[in-house]
């Protein structure tokens, strides 16, 4: 392992550490910072819990054994098979704001822009925790959301702990083989396609996982031409499930070496920034490198 | 005529009322109208029996939405009058000038700098960039002497919403994907997560606009006469012009910073009501606003219960009721509405 590969797992252990040592505060009331960075308070264990945004939320609290706590819940095609019985309250851009004071919940996970604003005149407690650009955002959100809902984080901690040394595990057996050049493409049926670049959260895994993004040469979701991605010519193309077939089918892409030698996977959009972002990793560093997942 | 169009003011007067209490009995979230009664009229009633969530969703959810309705309806639909008027055009409407996407720009431009968390930030910086937008169409047409051309006035509206549709396509482009997430939040508006603080607001840039369209309708209607006509009666086109186009854009504006922009209520209901009550600006601006604010309601109403839990953007429900309803007025009155603008042009 050389020293650049060594120093990719340390940081990577060093957050893990950082963030579980942070201030492990213990009993209600808490504080919590938002995504606006305002200072969201808690004053007592939230048994109604409302779910108005991303998919994400739901996942933790049912990894967090929260489910049941759970009254009411925005549509998302993401959202856990645990909550299909869960009264629904509409789309996560306009979510019915009267259903939701209704179920007069404790807390309300997720919301934002004007519905965020009507429920806290309402006067209830919402807490949105900052937007997801790696793994470590992921850890420090299901951090923020443990503490929320139980005041303490012991059991965050520990999923954290499993999710990162599964992580680091499966990092180390990748990191010293040849990386192939993986572009995550997300096409549509006539224009060119959107490529995840630097700073993504896809970037990050499909690092992790011993691939090599071939856009890093901008930041975010970029469209890019076909021109350039058949002169980048990846080995691996990664996108959405419901758009392999726009991929395999494209006049242009299947001029690229992925295509020609099948290698067009999918994974699910939602589960780059998923709480179980390590079975990502897992899936995507299979997919990489099936050899090294092959022994035992 | 003039008795004719009073006792229609009085009708639409009563259907907004009806609308309104309507709009607030009825909810995805099942209140019996008893109970409604004694929420609103708290203070002549007694309070028992009442279920302090119910309570809460009618001052704090229902009633600012209805009543932020009532005052889009109005605000479009007056403005819509009131320019058809001014351009003597059927086809203006209260975006005419490019409010929205000036104030759609202005919202991006927020969100970009990231001042959106600053209480009203997005309001007033898409408020400015409806005028900013309107501003610079009236200068590009100013001629010499300061005259007004209708037709520049309209060109250069189409080119700038044009040029300010590129800028928030740029911002939509530079944006991360938490920023995008929101300006295309703001962009979908509706009348969702209304507050009583943009009620108020709104109220009062309402209220100054209204009372000014009004002290100019006689204005308008010599306007609509054409403008040499109208400087023979006394009424001088430029300074009218200046005046009511800087209401209708400080309203719109009021209106697209707190609901986004919602199309047909400005173009149809100045239509319709023109074929009810006649050209008379005096009694059309009244009740075209009338009118505005009960077909918002309305709308609004259906779009939050239809697909409950869900909503529909309220853009869909005017479009849907509006068109059908225009071309139905369109088809009966043809021969009207051909008169109507040719004869006095």
């Amino acid at each position: 392992m050389n020293l650049r590969n060594f120093l990719r797992i340390f940081t990577l252990s060093l957050l893990v550490t950082a963030i579980l040592v942070l201030p492990s505060l213990a009993g209600f009331p808490i504080k919590i910072v938002d995504d606006r960075g305002k200072e969201i308070t808690i004053t007592k264990k939230p048994e109604r819990i409302v779910i108005a945004g991303a998919a994400l939320y739901a996942e933790i609290l049912v990894d967090l054994g929260a489910a049941g706590r759970v009254v009411g819940i925005t549509d998302s095609a993401d959202n856990p098979p645990e909550f299909a019985r869960t009264e629904k309250l509409g789309n996560i851009f306009a979510p019915n704001i009267e259903k939701i004071i209704a179920l007069k919940p404790d807390l309300v996970i997720g919301s934002f822009g004007k519905p965020r604003d009507a429920l806290e005149i309402a006067g209830l407690i919402v807490l949105t925790t900052p937007a997801i650009d790696g793994s470590v955002d992921v850890f420090k959100t299901i951090r923020s959301i443990g503490l929320a809902i139980d005041g303490e984080t012991q059991k965050t901690d520990s999923l954290v702990g499993k999710f990162s040394e599964s992580i680091v595990t499966d990092e180390a057996k990748v990191i010293e083989l040849p990386r192939p050049s993986v572009a995550i493409l997300y096409p549509s049926p006539e224009s060119p396609p959107f490529a995840a670049g630097a700073s993504t959260p896809e970037n990050e895994i499909v690092l992790r996982a011993g691939g090599q993004n071939s856009f890093t040469d901008f930041t975010q979701y970029k469209q890019v031409n076909f021109e350039e991605i058949i002169k980048r010519n990846p080995d691996i193309i990664l996108t959405d499930p419901s758009q392999i077939s726009l991929i395999t089918s494209n006049r242009f892409l299947k001029e690229t070496k992925a295509v020609k030698t099948g290698k067009v996977f999918g994974v699910k959009a939602s589960s780059w920034t998923s709480s179980r972002i390590a079975n990502t990793l897992r899936g995507v560093a299979k997919l990489f490198h099936p050899d090294a997942f092959k022994e035992k | 005529m003039r008795r004719a169009g009073l006792s229609v003011f009085f009708i639409s007067l009563i259907a907004l009322i009806a609308s309104i209490a309507c709009g607030i009995a009825i909810g995805p979230v099942l209140i019996p109208i008893d109970e409604t009664f004694k929420i609103l009229f708290g203070s002549f009633f007694s309070l028992t029996g009442v279920d302090p969530t119910h309570a809460l969703i009618i001052d704090q959810v229902r009633l600012p939405r209805v009543l932020l309705a009532a005052l889009v309806g109005f605000a479009l639909a007056t403005c819509g009058a009131v320019m058809q008027g001014l351009f003597r055009n059927p086809l203006a409407d209260p975006y005419l000038l490019g409010i929205a996407s000036g104030a759609t720009a202005g919202a991006a431009l927020v969100i970009i700098l990231q001042w959106d968390t600053i209480a009203l930030a997005l309001p007033v910086g898409s408020f400015l960039g409806g005028l900013l937008a309107v501003a610079m169409v009236y200068q590009l047409s100013r001629g010499r002497f300061g005259r007004l051309d209708n037709l520049t006035l309209i060109l250069a509206g189409v080119a700038l919403a044009a040029l300010f549709s590129a800028v928030s396509s740029f911002l939509l482009y530079v944006a991360n994907n938490d920023e995008t997430r929101r300006i295309v939040f703001w962009v979908l508006g509706g009348l969702g997560g209304a507050q009583w603080s943009h009620v108020k607001s709104l109220f009062f840039i309402v209220l100054i606009g209204f009372t000014v369209m009004l002290a100019f309708a006689r204005e308008i209607n010599a306007l609509i006469l054409g403008e040499e006509m109208a400087t023979h009666l006394g009424v001088q086109p430029e300074s009218v012009k200046k005046i009511l186009m800087l209401t209708a854009t400080l309203i719109t504006a009021g209106a697209v910073a707190f609901a986004g922009t919602i199309g047909f209520i400005g173009l149809i209901i100045p239509h319709a009501v023109r074929w009810i009550v006649g050209p008379n600006n005096r009694i059309l601006i009244p009740v075209s606003g009338l009118c505005g604010a009960t077909l918002l309601i309305a709308c609004d109403t259906a779009a939050r219960t239809v697909v409950q839990p869900a909503e529909i953007p309220v853009g869909i429900i005017t479009a849907l009721i509006g068109a059908p309803f225009f071309l139905l007025l369109l088809k009966r009155h043809r021969h009207l509405s051909a008169a109507h603008w040719s004869e006095r042009t």
